[in-house]
């Protein structure tokens, strides 16, 4: 099994906590644009990306469990 | 009374830089062809959302997790020994400390989903769409309930208990039910105070917890909400006894 983040676009407002919480993944620009940097991440990095989903804002993101 | 402040800073704007605060920036904002982009209604409305949303619906949200933790059994002790063990240390109430707080975290979104403090939530239906057989059309005022989607038994089951469980390890009831956990709304209009508030339920129990212990007042089932006033509050009395803890004591 393998972990995809999906982010809705709609919802982000950039606000930057994903950042705070799994910086390997996520990137928000000074001006609140986001970059995923890994849109597939190793399963080692799942409980950083889980906290990004947990405290979004907006909650923005999903963490998909992905058949390999 | 807002709107004299209003025209008081349109009349003379302060300088640029430290003195301007979000009244001014408001203010100051242009459309491209050079119209004011919010006039002192917009600005009054959204200084009134600011101020007030955030104060009733918080301190709502904290009598309640207080009652619930302590009509619960085990509720109360399990958020007190989290919290024991988190500042054991002597460290500060800090934005750290405040992720690690899983079951305080957990008390407060259950209390949240079974007393939400807004119960209505209106919307405009921007497209046609169908619930339960009936076609709501495009522009219709449309209210969705809080109190009401937070007990859909399918999502929660055994949803009229209080069981911080639901949000705990591999559970995390809001998380898997987005659309229908919705004591702060969801989607692009959800409570912009939402991740405050929780910070600030977080704060208050840490600092709160630490030197007072609490025990009902009153028969556990003789709380509940009036709905009689424009917004949901705790039926008075509403009482508690509290006293200074003993350290080490629980």
């Amino acid at each position: 099994m393998g972990l995809r983040v999906e982010i809705d676009r709609d919802l982000c407002q950039g606000h930057g906590v994903c950042e705070g919480e799994a910086p390997d993944v996520f990137e928000v620009s000074k001006k609140g644009e986001l970059t995923v940097l890994q849109a597939d991440p190793d399963a080692s990095l799942r409980d950083h990306v889980a906290a990004a989903v947990r405290y979004c804002p907006t909650h923005a993101i999903s963490l998909i469990e992905v058949e390999d | 009374m807002i709107d004299e402040i209003l025209q008081k800073r349109l009349a003379l704007p302060p300088a640029e830089g430290d003195d301007r605060d979000l009244v001014d920036v408001l203010l100051s904002l242009r459309h491209p062809d050079g119209t004011q982009m919010f006039g002192a209604d917009y600005v009054t409305g959204m200084f009134i959302s600011m101020m007030f949303a955030g104060h009733h619906t918080t301190s709502t949200t904290l009598s309640w997790t207080l009652i619930e933790l302590l009509r619960n059994e085990g509720a109360m002790d399990a958020v007190v020994a989290e919290l024991d063990e988190l500042y054991a240390d002597g460290r500060s109430v800090s934005y750290q400390a405040l992720r690690e707080m899983p079951r305080t975290e957990a008390a407060i979104k259950e209390t949240l989903r079974l007393h939400p403090p807004l119960i209505l939530l209106l919307r405009v239906a921007k497209v046609p769409f169908e619930v339960g057989g009936f076609v709501v059309p495009e522009g219709w005022l449309v209210g969705a309930t809080p109190a009401v989607s937070n007990r859909i038994e399918e999502s929660f089951p055994d949803a009229d208990r209080y069981d911080p469980g639901r949000y705990v390890d591999d559970r995390q009831q809001d998380l898997e039910n987005p659309w229908n956990w919705i004591p702060f709304g969801a989607g692009r209009h959800r409570c912009v105070g939402a991740q405050f508030a929780m910070m600030q339920l977080k704060v208050i129990l840490s600092v709160l917890l630490k030197d007072w212990t609490f025990e009902l007042g009153q028969p556990p089932e003789s709380y509940v909400n009036d709905h009689s006033k424009m917004v949901v509050q705790m039926q008075r009395p509403t009482t508690v006894r509290y006293r200074r803890r003993v350290r080490g004591e629980v």
